[in-house]
C-alpha cells in the first residue's frame, strides 16, 4: 500500500487533467492515475494504424455488442484531448435547458457556467479560423453550402502555433500534435501539475475502487501486478465508459439502478465526394469549418466537414479487390463530410464476468429519422458543390461518449449528487463526461473542462 | 516470418485474405507482395488478448477453407449493414471491423516487408503529409 494522498485522480483525459493542474496548485498531494501510455510530441506515433493501436482502447475501436456501431476513445495520457480535433465550444440555451430538465440541477444553465466556461477559456489558446486557413475540402463545403441556401461558420479550436504558414498539415495531429500546439489536456495542465508536485502512474488500469471509512482504496493493475493506492478523496475522470465500467466493476450496480444507463455517443456518419480536380483534403487544416443553419438544430443534426487517413477511408468505404483500388486512387480528389446526430441516450453500458464492456447502444427510430433528414440535406450540399461521385459510408461511430453515470437530483435516474459526490459517499466524486444527463448536440470538451473547473473550484474553496 | 501472437498458419490466412480483398492493380501491390504482415505484431500487440485469439483461430481457417466459401464470406461481411439483426449479421460486422481494419493500417501503413521494393501504396494514391516540427 502507498502513503495516503489527498486525491486520486483516475484518468488524465479531458477532465482528469484539468482537475490533477488546479488540485495540485492548490497544494493538494494528488495521485493521477492513467491506463495508456505517456508520449511526448517526439514520441507520438505518425501513422494512423499504430496511432489507433497504441492510442485508443481496444487496439483501435471497440465495438457495440452487436457491432453495429464502433465507440472511439482514447487511452494515452491526455485521453481523448489527444486524438480528438480540439474544437472548443459552449453549449447553447438548449442543450442547458434540456440538462435542467431532465436532471434536476439547477446550475445546467448559460448564465451560471459562465464564470467556469471564461476561466477555463482564460487557460486555453483559442483560435477561430478565416478564410485564408481552409483548404480545398473546406472550399468545398462553403461553396455546396452556400449554393443550397445553408448557413455554416468557422470553428473554434484550442491551438497555440499549427506552423500552416511554414507549411505543417494537420492531419497527423489526430495521432497527438507534433508541436504541442493542440491545447490537450497533457500540454495545458498534466505536464504543468507534473512541475508542481503531480504524481502521475501511467500504464495502471484502475479495476475496482472500495470506500474504506476516511478513505478510498483504488486497485489497479499495472503490466499485470496488482497495486493498491489509497487517498482522503477520490476523483473518477475515466470517461463515460471508463467511469461507469470502474463502478460497475466495484459492485455498485445495485444500489445504483441508473448506472450504466442513458449513454449516448453523437453518432456520426460518413460520406466522401469525388470531384475531376484535386482537393487533397489531407494537406492543410484539416477541419475548418461547420454547418450553422438555423434549421439543423431543432431538426437534431449538425454537419461536420471532416476528412481520414488512407488507412481509415479504406475501411469506411465498402468496394473490395479491383473496387478497392479503384476508389482508393481517387483519394486527392476526394471531399468529406459528416451527419452528426443528437442521439437519444438510449444505450447501456454493462460489465460482462470477464470485466470486459459490453455496450448496448441502436439507434431509435428518432435517431434514424435525424440521420435521414441531415443525410438528405448533405446529399444535396455536396450535389451543389460539384461533387461526380458521392459514397456513403455503411459504418455508424460514436466519438463523442456520454452518460453511464449520469448527474441528477432522482436516485432513480441519476447516479451523481449536483455536487459531483457519488449518491451516499462523502469522498468519491465523478466529473467527466460520464455525468452528462444527455446528449447535448454540441461539441462536449468544453462543457467537461467547465464543469471540471466547477468542481475545482467547489474542492479547493472546502 | 514470425509473429509473436499469430502462428505460421494465421499469418498465411492474413496475407490470403489480404490479397482477395487487395489483390493489387496498375502500380500498386498486392496485400501479399507488399509484405506488410511481416509487421502484424506492431499493431495486434495492443489488441485485448482474447480479441487476439479469436482473430489467430479465424485467420488460421482462412489459411485452409476453399477460395469460394472465402469469396461468399469476404461479399457477406462486406454487404452486412449495421441494421440487419441476428447473430450472424453481428459476426460478419465484427469480422469486417477487425480483419479490414488490420488489413487496411497495414497496407496503408508504410510497413512495407523486407522483400519489397517497389512503390508504397501511400505514395501511389498521392497521400503526402508534411510534418514541420
Ligand atoms: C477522434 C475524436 C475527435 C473528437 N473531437 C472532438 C472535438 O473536436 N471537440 C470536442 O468537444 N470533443 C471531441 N471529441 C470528444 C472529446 O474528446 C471527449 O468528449 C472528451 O475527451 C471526454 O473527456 P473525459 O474527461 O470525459 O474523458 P477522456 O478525455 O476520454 O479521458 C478519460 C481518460 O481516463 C482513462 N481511463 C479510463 N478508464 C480508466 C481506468 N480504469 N484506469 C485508468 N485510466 C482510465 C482513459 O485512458 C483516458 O485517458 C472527440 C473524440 C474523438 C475520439
Amino acid at each position: 500500500m502507498s502513503e495516503t494522498y489527498d486525491y486520486i485522480i483516475v484518468g488524465s483525459g479531458t477532465a482528469g487533467g484539468l482537475l490533477a493542474y488546479n488540485l495540485t496548485q492548490a497544494g493538494a498531494r494528488c495521485l493521477l492515475i492513467e491506463a495508456g501510455k505517456n508520449f511526448r510530441k517526439e514520441t507520438f506515433p505518425r501513422l494512423e494504424g499504430d496511432a489507433s493501436a497504441q492510442m485508443y482502447w481496444g487496439g483501435g475501436f471497440e465495438l457495440s455488442h452487436d457491432a453495429s456501431m464502433a465507440f472511439l476513445r482514447g487511452k494515452v495520457v491526455g485521453g481523448g484531448s489527444i486524438v480528438n480535433q480540439g474544437l472548443m465550444d459552449r453549449f447553447d440555451e438548449v442543450a442547458f435547458d434540456d440538462w435542467r430538465a431532465e436532471s434536476g440541477v439547477d446550475f445546467f444553465s448559460l448564465a451560471a457556467m459562465a464564470p467556469y466556461y471564461d476561466a477555463v477559456e482564460a487557460k486555453l489558446a483559442l483560435h477561430t479560423f478565416t478564410a485564408v486557413e481552409r483548404n480545398q475540402n473546406a472550399e468545398k463545403f462553403v461553396a455546396g453550402c452556400e449554393a443550397c441556401g445553408y448557413e455554416w461558420k468557422y470553428l473554434r479550436r484550442g491551438q497555440a502555433d499549427c506552423g500552416l504558414e511554414e507549411g505543417n498539415d494537420c492531419i497527423g495531429c489526430l495521432n497527438g500534435c507534433h508541436r504541442d500546439s493542440k491545447q490537450s489536456s497533457m500540454v495545458v495542465f498534466v505536464r504543468p501539475a507534473e512541475a508542481l508536485g503531480l504524481e502521475l502512474v501511467t500504464e495502471t488500469e484502475v479495476e475496482w475502487v472500495e470506500p474504506a471509512g476516511e478513505v478510498v482504496r483504488v486497485h489497479a493493475s499495472q503490466a499485470g501486478t496488482a497495486k493498491t493506492y489509497q487517498a482522503r478523496r477520490l476523483i473518477l475522470s475515466g470517461g463515460a465508459l471508463g467511469t461507469t465500467a470502474v463502478l460497475l466493476r466495484s459492485g455498485f450496480k445495485p444500489r445504483y439502478p441508473a448506472l450504466g444507463k442513458y449513454f449516448a455517443s453523437h453518432p456520426q456518419f460518413m460520406f466522401f465526394a469525388i470531384y475531376d480536380e484535386e482537393i487533397n483534403a489531407h494537406q492543410g487544416y484539416f477541419q475548418t469549418v461547420n454547418s450553422k443553419d438555423p434549421r439543423f438544430r431543432p431538426r437534431g443534426f449538425k454537419l461536420e466537414n471532416v476528412f481520414a487517413g488512407p488507412a481509415s477511408s479504406a475501411l469506411l468505404f465498402t468496394g473490395y479487390g479491383r473496387a478497392h483500388h479503384e476508389i482508393m486512387r481517387q483519394y486527392c480528389h476526394m471531399a468529406c463530410a459528416e451527419v452528426a446526430i443528437r442521439d437519444e441516450n438510449a444505450g447501456e453500458i454493462e460489465v460482462g464476468k470477464n470485466g470486459r464492456l459490453a455496450i448496448k447502444k441502436q439507434l431509435t427510430d428518432q435517431d434514424r429519422r435525424r440521420m435521414k433528414d441531415g443525410t438528405a440535406v448533405l446529399k444535396e450540399i455536396l450535389a451543389a458543390s460539384g461533387a461526380r461521385q458521392v459514397i456513403e459510408s455503411p459504418l455508424y461511430f460514436g466519438l463523442h461518449l456520454m452518460g453511464g453515470s449520469r448527474m441528477g437530483t432522482d436516485p432513480a435516474t441519476s447516479v451523481v449528487e449536483p455536487d459531483y459526490k457519488l449518491r451516499g459517499f462523502d469522498n468519491i466524486y465523478v466529473c467527466d463526461s460520464s455525468l452528462y444527463p444527455n446528449a447535448p448536440g454540441i461539441n462536449p470538451a468544453l462543457t467537461v473542462m467547465a464543469l471540471s473547473q466547477r468542481l475545482s473550484e467547489q474542492l479547493t474553496r472546502s | 516470418m514470425t509473429s509473436e501472437y499469430f502462428s505460421p498458419r494465421a499469418l498465411r490466412g492474413l496475407n490470403r485474405i489480404g490479397d482477395m480483398l487487395i489483390p493489387g492493380d496498375a502500380g500498386l501491390p498486392s496485400f501479399s507482395e507488399y509484405g506488410c504482415s511481416e509487421k502484424v505484431d506492431d499493431l495486434v500487440a495492443y489488441a485485448p488478448a482474447e480479441d487476439i485469439a479469436t482473430l489467430n483461430t479465424v485467420l488460421a481457417v482462412m489459411a485452409v477453407a476453399p477460395t469460394a466459401v472465402l469469396r461468399w464470406l469476404i461479399e457477406r461481411m462486406t454487404a452486412v449493414t449495421p441494421d440487419q439483426s441476428g447473430t450472424i449479421a453481428s459476426l460478419m460486422r465484427q469480422l469486417n471491423f477487425g480483419l479490414r481494419g488490420i488489413l487496411f493500417s497495414l497496407y496503408y501503413g508504410e510497413k512495407a516487408g523486407s522483400q519489397y521494393t517497389g512503390p508504397d501504396p501511400l505514395e501511389v494514391i498521392g497521400y503526402q503529409v508534411r510534418r514541420v516540427e
